[in-house]
C-alpha cells in the first residue's frame, strides 16, 4: 500500500495525449507544504483500454461523456468499471484524501459515478473535487452539480479555480477563499511555486512525449467570442527566465524536450516572451537535445514583434504557432476586438516563412457583421499567403459561428439577434441574409478553395458531415441541443 | 412531457393491433384498421426518467396476413411503419433506427423502423436528462452514419444548378 495525504486523480473523459499538468502542479505544490501525495491518471488508463478492447472502451467513453447507452443492459459494464476502479484506488493506496479532477464537464460523470462508490465502501477518506469542470454552463456557470454532491455527503468540499492555493489551505485547515462557492482569488504571482511532479506518471505511455507548460494565465485581449476574461480577470504572467528554467529543468528530468503552453497566448507580455526565447536560444546552442515549444500566440507586426525576436523564436524551439485570426477582413477583426492589422498579419506571416516558424490559422466562419465582401476578403488572405503555403501545418475553418446563450458574444448582439432554437442557427437582423444555409455556403466554398490552394484544412470531412447533419435538424425546425458545449467535429471537442 | 408517435399502417387484414407503453403502464392499445400516417399524442406528467417507452405490434397472423403474389412478393402487408417518436421539443426520426425490434421469438432485429412481425420496439431513456440524452444519440448517429454525400449536400445548399460556383477574389 502507498501511504500518502492526499491521492489526485485525473477523471475521464479528456481527449488529450499528453499528462495533464493540474494534478501534478498540486503534487508539487501539496508536498512543498508537507504533505505526501500521489498522482493516478485514470483518463490515459481510459485511454490505453481502446489498443485491447476497443468496444468497451467506446461505450465506456461515450457514456462517461454524455451519460448515453444506446443498450441501457450495458451498464452493468460501466458499474463493473467503475468498482474495478474504486477497489485497485483503495487496494493500492492509503489515503486521507482523495481530489478528484475534473478538467471539463465531460469528466462530471465519471467523478461522480467514483465518488459515491468509494463514499460507500469508505466514509473516513475525504474526498473533493476539482476543476473547471465541475460548473455546467461554460465559465464561471452553475455549481449546482457539485452543491448536490456535498449536500448528499458525497464529497467533503470543491474548489473550482487556483487550487494550488485553496487545496493546500483546505488540507491544513479544511476553510480557505474559493472552497465550496465561486469566491476563488487569482493569483497573482506565478513565478513562486514549484514545478509540476510527473514523478507517478508512466510517461513513455504517453503518445506525444511533450509536457505541458504555463506561462500566463488570462489574455490581454477582449475578444468578442470569448469569455477567458470572465474567468481571469487579470492578465498575469511568468517571468521569460523562470519559464526557460521550468522547461530546462524538466527536459533533463524526465528526458522530454517538446513543450506545449498552455497559454491563451505566449507573446502576451512581449518582455517575458523575449526573456524566454533569449535563455531557451542560449541554451540550445550548448546542447544536442534541444527544447521545441508551440501553442497558442497572437498576430503582432514588426513594431511590436522585431526581426531579431523572430530569429530569436526559431532558436529557441518555436513551431507551431497557433493563431486564432479569424478573419482575412480588417473590419470583421475590429467588429471581433482581434487589434491586429491586415499590415501586422502581412509582417507576421512574411516572418514566419522567413524563419521556417510552422503555423496554425483558426478561423471564424460567419460573424454575426460578416457580409459578403468580408468573406471576399477572407479567401483573398488566403490567397497572397498560398506563397507561404510550405509552412501552414493547420488551417481549422471550423464549422460556423456558434453563439451560445449566456456568452458575451450572445450578450454583445441581444437586442438584434434571435438564437433561433440553436446555438448554430442564430440569426442577426442587421445582416438577416447570413442565415445558417448561408453561412454554410460559406464555409464550402473557404473550404474548397483552402484545399485547391494547397491549405492543409483540418477536420474537412468531420466538419462537413456535423453541418451536414446539423442542417438537417435545423430544416426540421427542430432545437440544437444547446446543453452541448463541444461539437466542432465529432470526434474532438470544442470550448465554445 | 408531451410525447408523440406518428406511425404509417398497412392495414391488409384489419390492421395491426398497437400498443404503447413505458414502465409504468399502458398508454395506448387499439388495433389500427385504416391505412395510413396516425398521429397519436399523450400529455403526460409523471413520465419519469429513465425510462423505457415500446412500441408493439401484435394481431398479425404470419401465415394470412401477408399478401403475396404469385411471384411471392409482398404487395400488401398487415405492419407498422414508425416514422417518428418525439418526446417533448425532441423529434427522433433518423434516430430510429438505433434502436431494436425484438420479435416475438426473440430474434432481434436491427437498424429497422418497420414492423413485419409481432414485437416490440424499445426505445430505452436510459438517462435523467433528456436533452443530454438526445444530445449522445445526435452524436452517435453523425459518428456512425456513412450515408453522408458532401456533393448531395452541396447541391442543398447551393441549388442545383450552382453548385459549380465562380468566384473572383
Amino acid at each position: 500500500m502507498k501511504k500518502c495525504d492526499l491521492l489526485i486523480l485525473t477523471c475521464p473523459v479528456i481527449l488529450t495525449n499528453a499528462p495533464l499538468q493540474a494534478p501534478a502542479i498540486l503534487k508539487a505544490v501539496v508536498q512543498q507544504q508537507g504533505f505526501k501525495a500521489h498522482t493516478y491518471d485514470l483518463n490515459h488508463e481510459l485511454q490505453k483500454m481502446a489498443k485491447d478492447d476497443h468496444d468497451r472502451h467506446d461505450l465506456l467513453k461515450n457514456f462517461f461523456t454524455f451519460g448515453t447507452l444506446v443498450n441501457k443492459d450495458n451498464i452493468e459494464i460501466v458499474k463493473e468499471y467503475i468498482e474495478n476502479v474504486k477497489n485497485e484506488i483503495l487496494n493500492t493506496y492509503e489515503t486521507k484524501h482523495i481530489a478528484l479532477s475534473v478538467f471539463t464537464y465531460q469528466s462530471q460523470k465519471f467523478a461522480e459515478m467514483l465518488a459515491r462508490a468509494i463514499r460507500k465502501t469508505n466514509k473516513e477518506i475525504g474526498l473533493v473535487l476539482g476543476g473547471q469542470g465541475i460548473m455546467s454552463s461554460g465559465i464561471n456557470g452553475k455549481l449546482d452539480w457539485v452543491h448536490g454532491l456535498k449536500e448528499e455527503k458525497i464529497i467533503d468540499a470543491f474548489i473550482v479555480s487556483e487550487g494550488e492555493r485553496t487545496l493546500v489551505n483546505y488540507l491544513k485547515m479544511k476553510q480557505a477563499d474559493g472552497l465550496n462557492n465561486h469566491d476563488w482569488k487569482q493569483m497573482t504571482d506565478l513565478d513562486s511555486g514549484p514545478y509540476p511532479d510527473y514523478d507517478d506518471y508512466k510517461l513513455s505511455e504517453y503518445g506525444s512525449r511533450k509536457l505541458l507548460i504555463t506561462g500566463s494565465r488570462g489574455c490581454v485581449r477582449h475578444c468578442s467570442f470569448c469569455d477567458i476574461h470572465t474567468h481571469w480577470k487579470k492578465f498575469v504572467w511568468r517571468s521569460g527566465k523562470e519559464i526557460a528554467k521550468e522547461m530546462v529543468h524538466q527536459s533533463k528530468k524526465y528526458g522530454i524536450y517538446k513543450f506545449l503552453f498552455t497559454d491563451s497566448l505566449i507573446n502576451g507580455s512581449m518582455k517575458a516572451y523575449r526573456d524566454f526565447i533569449t535563455a531557451i536560444s542560449e541554451h540550445n546552442e550548448q546542447t544536442q537535445d534541444k527544447i521545441s515549444w508551440h501553442g497558442q500566440f497572437i498576430v503582432r507586426g514588426l513594431k511590436q514583434m522585431t526581426e531579431q525576436d523572430w530569429v530569436l523564436t526559431k532558436k529557441s524551439g518555436g513551431d507551431g504557432l497557433f493563431l486564432g485570426v479569424e478573419s482575412g477582413s480588417e473590419k470583421i477583426r475590429n467588429d471581433m476586438k482581434k487589434q491586429f492589422s491586415d499590415q501586422d498579419m502581412d509582417e507576421f506571416v512574411e516572418q514566419a516563412y522567413k524563419n521556417n516558424v510552422s503555423l496554425s490559422f483558426g478561423m471564424i466562419v460567419g460573424y454575426p457583421t460578416e457580409t459578403d465582401q468580408d468573406f471576399l476578403q477572407t479567401l483573398s488572405m488566403f490567397k497572397r499567403y498560398q506563397k507561404y503555403k510550405k509552412i501552414f501545418v493547420e488551417v481549422a475553418l471550423g464549422t460556423t459561428l456558434s453563439v451560445l446563450p449566456g456568452t458575451p458574444m450572445a450578450e454583445t448582439f441581444k437586442d438584434d439577434m434571435d438564437l433561433n432554437n440553436g446555438e448554430n442557427f442564430w440569426i442577426y437582423y442587421k445582416n438577416p441574409t447570413l442565415d445558417f444555409k448561408e453561412r454554410i455556403k460559406r464555409r464550402m466554398i473557404l473550404g474548397e478553395e483552402c484545399l485547391k490552394m494547397g491549405y492543409p484544412v483540418l477536420n474537412q470531412n468531420e466538419d462537413m458531415r456535423l453541418l451536414h447533419f446539423l442542417y438537417s435538424v435545423y430544416k426540421k425546425n427542430q432545437q440544437q441541443v444547446l446543453f452541448d458545449l463541444n461539437t466542432d467535429n465529432v470526434n474532438n471537442q470544442k470550448l465554445s | 412531457m408531451q410525447i408523440g408517435l406518428k406511425l404509417h399502417i398497412r392495414n391488409y387484414n384489419g390492421g395491426p393491433g398497437i400498443r404503447v407503453f413505458w414502465n409504468k403502464g399502458k398508454m395506448y392499445d387499439r388495433v389500427i384498421d385504416s391505412k395510413g400516417l396516425h398521429t397519436i399524442n399523450f400529455e403526460t406528467e409523471d413520465f419519469v426518467l429513465p425510462n423505457t417507452l415500446v412500441v408493439e405490434m401484435y394481431n398479425k397472423n404470419m401465415r394470412h396476413d401477408t399478401k403475396l403474389d404469385e411471384k411471392k412478393n409482398i404487395v400488401d402487408d398487415k405492419a407498422c411503419y414508425i416514422s417518428e417518436v418525439s418526446f417533448g421539443d425532441i423529434r427522433l426520426t433518423n434516430e430510429l433506427f438505433l434502436f431494436e425490434f425484438r420479435k416475438n421469438s426473440g430474434e432481434v432485429i436491427t437498424n429497422n423502423v418497420y414492423m413485419g412481425f409481432n414485437g416490440r420496439f424499445t426505445i430505452d431513456l436510459a438517462t435523467d436528462n433528456i436533452h443530454a440524452w438526445y444530445n449522445g444519440l445526435q452524436k452517435h448517429l453523425i459518428t456512425n452514419t456513412e450515408q453522408f454525400d458532401y456533393d448531395k449536400f452541396k447541391t442543398e445548399i447551393f441549388g442545383i444548378k450552382k453548385t459549380n460556383y465562380s468566384i473572383k477574389y
